[in-house]
């Protein structure tokens, strides 16, 4: 004989109003087990909670029954305070009657009143089988990766490191800053991106704690929250960094010039290049696929003139492991390829450039010198068009969302352009204006009025090149009246996509992805930083398109997160998870390819199979694939669910 | 018996004499004596918007100069007499260039020692301000009780509020509470301060029509028996063109509009041949004797 | 009519002249409406007060100069009154007819006015309504 406490909740009329609560009292009072059925108006709240708590204590129940709300909503609620009451938390079960019955039989009641019986009946049956269970524990490795140097990664990595846990900056490129270092001022003060961002580029290449790994990516995750194993490649830089004082005169002889990425293709650079004058790291790497010794086997310049014989064309990929608790990923962003919108010739006509291009027009390290040239002809354009929402909301040829950069960033060009050109005439084409953020209203209606600028609503349809002028079909459909430009140039607000590479990388890491290839959190609300994967987290344009105020504040959430982890002394985890019964298990490895956590792998020598029981999400895949019924589930056992069934039947 | 310079204007000085004579003649009676200025110009009718339109800045520059000699106070009843004197007057306070440029049109005296000081004031100021509406209430000798006023927001009066600096436009009081203050009951209408078409009757008299009918429409609808203005164009859009209105739709029933010293005329017992309703295209005589106001 | 775009027509003289007698930031203008919803004789007008905003920030000044709506504006103030960004519509409205007036052009004929308006209307509407004949300066 269990002595149960059955426990109803109104909800407010979520649930009275359907269903009869009295009625469904009665039917339990003096049912079998049943020491006590009461009801509650809330059952959430403080009251009801003693309610629950009380009658723990005064009835010496060993067993709890809550007709509410779906579990996910306040399992925990109840459990912790079974458990400040003395009783076993894995005790307590949810009969869920509100979304499983009251919200979906509003026009039926007193079919839902009985529903709501059979309901709690099936539950009465769990709770008398269920085990008391207690969570399980783990070490926790207090470390941290970072993936991504942009100014994500950074800020997420010098917070952690400031925390005085150590970080492993891992970055694609050779040298820190990403995207932020190709800026040329930021909206909406007009301050100079390098020189906010320097400092903390600086601060992260020599920060004791943070162990900065450029040129080098990712290769392989193992393992879980708390305890990840990492394979790191470091790819070849054909230079001896430790060797290496970054003197820059390798750079300076190297007889091979290319396009530089770093300018957008507007520029070029040498085979053995540094990515900017700022880079910190400030070592060279010698690009395989332009270096003359590597594409016709002669020159070897740069060995001949480097001072310290840092040069090293024998160099191989190294693969290096490290150990994690916890990882940031901070991958960022790239803009739309050129050939996706062929009828405004991007990518076709030398004049049409892209937000990033006009960027380093208008920087002072850029080809230009900062001074705004166009690039087929080097000459100060006049009329000069810019253009939002390009592939952005545009689902047949583009992506349908938002990039939600574009609107402030064009504005921003659009106002440098008349600092340095006032007699020149800037055109803005926009579906709307998004400026939603601190200081960017006013910061665009600013521009409007002392820059002149005209902001034209309608999209662009075409772009063609007449002569040494892009001649621009739009639409001002305030007027309703077609109009054309003829233009100098054309600045296009290109769609911001997901970094190359994300997706493969979110499979490495078992973290979703999206559709687009943005990395998913866990809940678009309450866990924006928090991906799918415990222990992974997600900052910046890796999850979905960011201005820098919005990224550094979520890098900086990232950062609290891992603390928050790296604060606890040991990982706890719910162990309401697979178990095998050794008796039954044959190891045929069925469950091995079943779990989708890989939390189930072969003991060799007993010839069974194990549970990680880090691992294991308690999903129930090897439970369903096991032939011989040896894997089961804690309190979820196939003969507990059969009584729970009887019950109803 | 304070004495004020007085600035009735063309309108006033003619068409709209029952306008003026009432104000004159009940503010004695309160103990104002309104004093109209010697050889007074035309105020300029329009205030210049265009801002290289200097030149119609000097008639009521000249206006304001002779007021002030007598008073710092230069009292106007017509709204657009009003507009035009109190923008003018703030131009020239606060901008020295242009005052410079209508200076040159001015006597000498005027040059050396602008009135800077002088305020344009709407007699309905000094209803609410100086005698003070519940001072006023003490004073009339017959209260307009029950009579169901509707008051009507003239733009002139009220626009543009950072240049008239008198009541906000879009939640104006100041004449429900003068009726309210004589004992009459004011009527809120939606349309109290919606435009009545003013000077486009010159040139587009159906338009502006149309802005008056739905004016007088708007005040009927909640149960209004008569419209109070202050402007005489506004009262002709309102007034005499009804003779229109009630040829245009079968329906229209005609409606009394006041003169705001009308209104105060009849609450002091003034005599009847002062009220100038003979001026009224639509007589208010026989709601005022059907309520024993007259 | 499709508008041609450049920047000699978005500083043309009729540009400039009505920035300089206007003295409102016509450029920051963003459309919003306001200024036609209250406006009390925009169903009569052909081009309403933000549609006139929007072609003097195009350059279109000539069909402007044509419109009946810039003489239908009774100057109530409503739109500046309004404006959120505190642009004096009223002022661009005069403006244009400044200009119009300066180059000739009258809306009102006082030949067709009968004597009946001319002898009751008050004073104020008349020059008001025939400022815009005198003005042949």
């Amino acid at each position: 004989m269990k002595k149960i406490g059955l426990f109803i909740c109104h909800c407010g009329s979520n649930i009275a109003g359907t269903i009869d609560i009295p009625e469904v009292k009665k039917f339990f009072s003096g049912y079998d087990d049943i020491e006590i059925s009461d009801d509650y108006k809330y059952m959430c709240s403080e009251p009801g909670q003693k309610k629950l708590r009380d009658a723990i204590v005064d009835r010496q129940l060993d067993g709890v029954v809550v007709a509410c709300c779906s579990p996910r909503m306040h399992e925990i609620t109840f459990r912790n305070a079974a458990q400040s009451a003395g009783l076993n938390p894995y005790k307590v079960e949810i009969a869920n009657i509100r979304e499983q019955c009251s919200w979906v039989h509003q026009k039926e009641k007193g079919k839902a009143t009985e529903k709501a019986i059979d309901i709690i009946k099936t539950m009465i049956e769990k709770v008398k089988r269920d085990e008391p269970l207690k969570p399980i524990e783990f070490e926790i490795t207090k470390r941290a990766l970072v993936i991504g140097g942009g100014i994500a990664g950074i800020t997420a990595a010098v917070d952690i490191a400031n925390a005085g846990y150590e970080v492993i900056l891992v970055e694609r490129r050779h040298s820190i800053g990403g995207k932020m270092l190709e800026l040329s001022e930021t909206f909406p003060t007009l301050d100079c991106a390098q020189c906010t961002l320097t400092p903390k580029t600086v601060e992260a290449g020599r920060h004791p704690k943070i162990k900065l790994m450029v040129y080098s990516e990712v290769e392989e995750v193992k393992g879980y929250i708390g305890n990840f194993d990492i394979k790191i490649r470091r790819k070849a830089s054909f230079v001896d960094w430790n060797k290496c004082t970054g003197c820059g005169l390798c750079q300076e002889k190297c007889p091979t010039k290319t396009e530089s990425e770093f300018d957008h293709g507007l520029g070029e650079r040498k085979a053995i290049y540094t990515l900017s004058p700022q880079a910190v790291p400030n070592k060279p790497i010698i690009d395989k696929n332009s270096c003359r010794f590597f594409r016709e086997g002669k020159c070897r310049v740069c060995e001949k003139v480097c001072p310290v014989q840092a040069i090293n064309y024998e160099m191989k990929d190294e693969i290096v492991e490290e150990k994690v608790g916890a990882i940031v990923v901070a991958t960022g962003y790239e803009i739309l390829e050129t050939d996706k919108i062929p009828e405004y010739g991007y990518g076709i006509y030398k004049d049409v450039i892209d937000g990033l291009q006009f960027e380093r027009l208008n920087s002072a390290s850029g080809p230009t010198a900062g001074e705004i040239r166009r690039p087929s002809d080097g000459k100060i354009p006049k009329e000069v068009v810019f253009i939002k929402c390009v592939g952005s909301r545009d689902p047949e040829k583009g992506i349908p969302y938002c990039s939600r950069i574009c609107c402030m960033y064009l504005g921003k060009h659009a106002r440098l352009y008349k600092h340095k050109v006032p007699d020149g005439q800037a055109y803005l084409f926009y579906m709307d204006i998004r400026s939603f953020g601190k200081g960017y209203e006013e910061f665009i209606q600013q521009s409007m009025e002392e820059a002149n600028l005209l902001y034209i609503r309608g999209r662009v349809a075409r772009i063609m090149q007449e002569g040494d002028k892009l001649v621009v079909w739009g639409v001002d459909t305030l007027s309703g009246r077609k109009v054309e430009i003829k233009a100098d140039m054309v600045v296009l607000g290109t769609a911001v996509l997901p970094s190359k590479g994300a997706a493969e990388l979110g499979k490495i890491l078992r973290a979703a992805t999206d559709e687009y290839g943005f990395f998913s959190e866990a809940h678009i609300k309450l866990k924006p930083v928090e991906s799918m994967t415990g222990g992974i987290y997600l900052a910046g344009c890796a999850q979905s398109p960011k201005d820098i105020p919005d990224t550094v504040a979520q890098a900086g959430a990232a950062a609290a997160k891992v603390l928050s982890l790296f604060g606890q002394e040991k990982m706890i985890q719910e162990p309401l998870i697979a178990c095998v019964d050794y008796d039954l298990c044959s190891g045929c490895g069925v469950c091995v390819v079943a779990c989708p956590f890989d939390a189930r792998m072969l003991d060799q020598e007993e010839r069974i199979s194990i549970v990680n029981e880090a691992l294991c999400q308690g999903c129930g895949a090897c439970v369903s694939a096991c032939p011989n019924k040896a894997c089961q589930l804690k309190n979820a056992s196939p003969k507990t669910y059969i009584a729970m069934v009887d019950k109803y039947l | 018996m304070v004495s004020y310079p007085y600035f009735p204007g063309c309108a006033l000085s003619t068409k709209a004499k029952a306008l003026d004579i009432c104000a004159r003649e009940a503010m004695k009676s309160l103990g104002y004596d309104l004093k109209e200025i010697d050889d007074w110009t035309c105020c300029g009718a329009v205030f210049p918007l265009a801002e290289d339109e200097h030149i119609r800045l000097v008639s009521p520059a000249r206006t304001i100069f002779k007021a002030s000699k007598i008073s710092d106070k230069l009292v106007t009843l017509c709204s657009a007499c009003f507009n035009v004197l109190r923008r003018s007057q703030k131009v020239l306070k606060e901008n020295l260039e242009k005052r410079q440029r209508v200076q040159n049109y001015m006597e000498e005296e005027a040059v050396e020692n602008y009135p800077e000081n002088l305020r344009v004031i709407h007699l309905i100021e000094i209803l609410k301000d100086e005698i003070g509406f519940e001072n006023l209430t003490q004073k009339i000798k017959k209260s307009l009780k029950g009579l169901k006023i509707a008051p009507f927001y003239d733009c002139l009066t009220f626009r543009p509020p950072k240049e008239m600096e008198f009541e906000d436009p879009e939640n104006p009081r100041i004449y429900s509470n003068f009726v309210t203050a004589l004992g009459g009951e004011a009527i809120d209408f939606s349309y109290r301060s919606e435009c009545c078409g003013a000077h486009i009757s010159v040139s587009n008299p159906e338009v502006s029509l149309e802005c008056s009918m739905r004016i007088l429409d708007s005040a009927r609808r909640v149960g209004a028996e008569a419209l109070l203005t202050s402007c005489p164009l506004c009262h002709y859009n309102l007034d005499a063109r009804q003779k229109e209105m009630v040829e245009k739709r079968i329906d229209f029933k005609p409606m009394p509009v006041f003169y705001l010293t009308q209104l105060l005329g009849i609450a002091l017992e003034l005599p009847e041949n002062l009220l100038g309703f003979e001026k009224n295209y639509v007589s208010p005589l026989p709601l005022l004797k059907e309520r024993g106001l007259l | 009519m499709k508008i041609v775009l450049n920047r000699e027509k978005l500083n043309s003289f009729y540009v400039q002249t009505i920035k300089d007698i206007s003295l409102q930031k016509i450029m920051s203008c963003y459309q919003c409406g306001k200024c036609t919803a209250g406006c009390p004789v925009a169903d009569f007008m052909d081009v309403v007060p933000n549609e006139m905003m929007r072609l003097v920030m195009l350059g279109e000044i000539e069909k402007l100069l044509s419109s009946k709506a810039i003489w239908l504006c009774t100057s109530c103030f409503q739109c500046g009154t309004r404006c959120p960004k505190g642009i004096e519509v009223h002022r661009v409205f005069e403006a244009l007819r400044s200009i119009a007036l300066r180059e000739g052009k009258n809306y009102t004929d006082i030949e067709k006015l009968s004597e009946d308006v001319l002898d009751e209307i008050p004073q104020q509407g008349i020059i008001a309504g025939f400022r815009k004949f005198e003005s042949l300066e």
